[in-house]
């Protein structure tokens, strides 16, 4: 299973992650591609099929990560490895607050922000296996819908 | 540039390759330790601080220059981790007591240095600090320090 980001995508965002002691983060990569897909699969996936071919024919396919597009989930998952395993292990958690709590906070939120986001613009996903992404494969989730 | 300059230097790159216990931030530019990433303890602040220059003959001067090294550690057993981090602070330095300056007849002409103080600084738990004093003399031509 691919990860979404790597290092150099996170130095995108926060030049100075390698200068706080710990010189590597891939294990923290996989742990959050892991539950970024797993928010994809809870929140999208259930409509998904439906949204496609005929809303009243439920979605009984499983979902498989690996027709997602990558690219579209990284800025997404970039917040969600620094906000949930990266400032989370270098805060000292002190009662007084530090920074790193504070960034902690910030990339949560911009995290559920880009999700939401990512959801209204259109998940990108190969139904079909076909190696490209046909227009009905990246609607958003509510296209042409009434959602109560 | 000056051998005040270039002890200060050596005495950080040899701080940096120190292994087990190691300083993970090593640094001549202030920081405030209480705002550190977890992560980042040890962390070991180098000080250039006071001199004495004195002249010891016609064309040579002798100078002593104290250099501080604060150094902070975080965790439990904190008088362990101090100890520890001193004995390899002291056997990372004797390795090189002429701090690596090449010596000539120009410039400087001698070099020794050691640790000569270590003062423990009481903080409140997870926190701990040592300060260690290296006093590094030298000898150098007048009028080229």
């Amino acid at each position: 299973m691919a990860n979404f980001t790597t290092d150099s995508d996170l130095e995108q965002y926060e030049p100075d992650i390698k200068n706080y002691g710990i010189q590597d983060y891939s294990d923290l990569h996989t742990l959050s591609t892991a539950d970024v897909k797993r928010d994809i699969e809870i929140e999208w996936w259930p409509r998904a099929g439906s949204n496609m071919y005929d809303i009243t024919t439920p979605n009984d396919a499983e979902f498989e990560d690996s027709l997602l597009v990558d690219s579209q989930w990284t800025r997404c998952a970039v917040y969600h490895v620094l906000g949930f395993f990266v400032y989370p292990r270098l805060s000292t958690f002190s009662p007084e607050g530090d920074v790193f709590r504070e960034k902690m906070a910030y990339y949560r939120q911009e995290y559920k922000t880009e999700f939401d986001k990512i959801l209204r613009q259109g998940v990108k996903y190969d139904f079909d296996s076909s190696g490209t992404i046909e227009r009905a494969e990246k609607r958003p989730t509510h296209f042409n819908r009434l959602v109560r | 540039m000056s051998a005040r300059e270039k002890i200060a230097i050596d005495i950080v790159k040899q701080l940096k390759n120190m292994t087990n216990p190691a300083p993970v931030l090593v640094s001549r530019e202030f920081f405030d330790f209480e705002k550190l990433a977890i992560t980042q303890f040890p962390a070991v602040l180098v000080v250039s601080g006071n001199e004495d220059r004195e002249d010891i003959s016609m064309s040579e001067r002798q100078a002593t220059l104290d250099i501080e090294l604060r150094c902070f550690v975080r965790g439990s057993e904190l008088d362990t981790a101090r100890n520890n981090l001193i004995e390899n602070i002291e056997q990372t330095l004797e390795l090189s007591r002429d701090r690596n300056i090449t010596v000539d007849n120009t410039a400087t002409h001698y070099v020794q240095s050691a640790i000569n103080n270590i003062e423990v600084i009481e903080r409140q738990q997870p926190l701990g600090q040592f300060n260690a004093t290296i006093s590094v003399t030298y000898v150098y031509k007048r009028g080229n320090a």
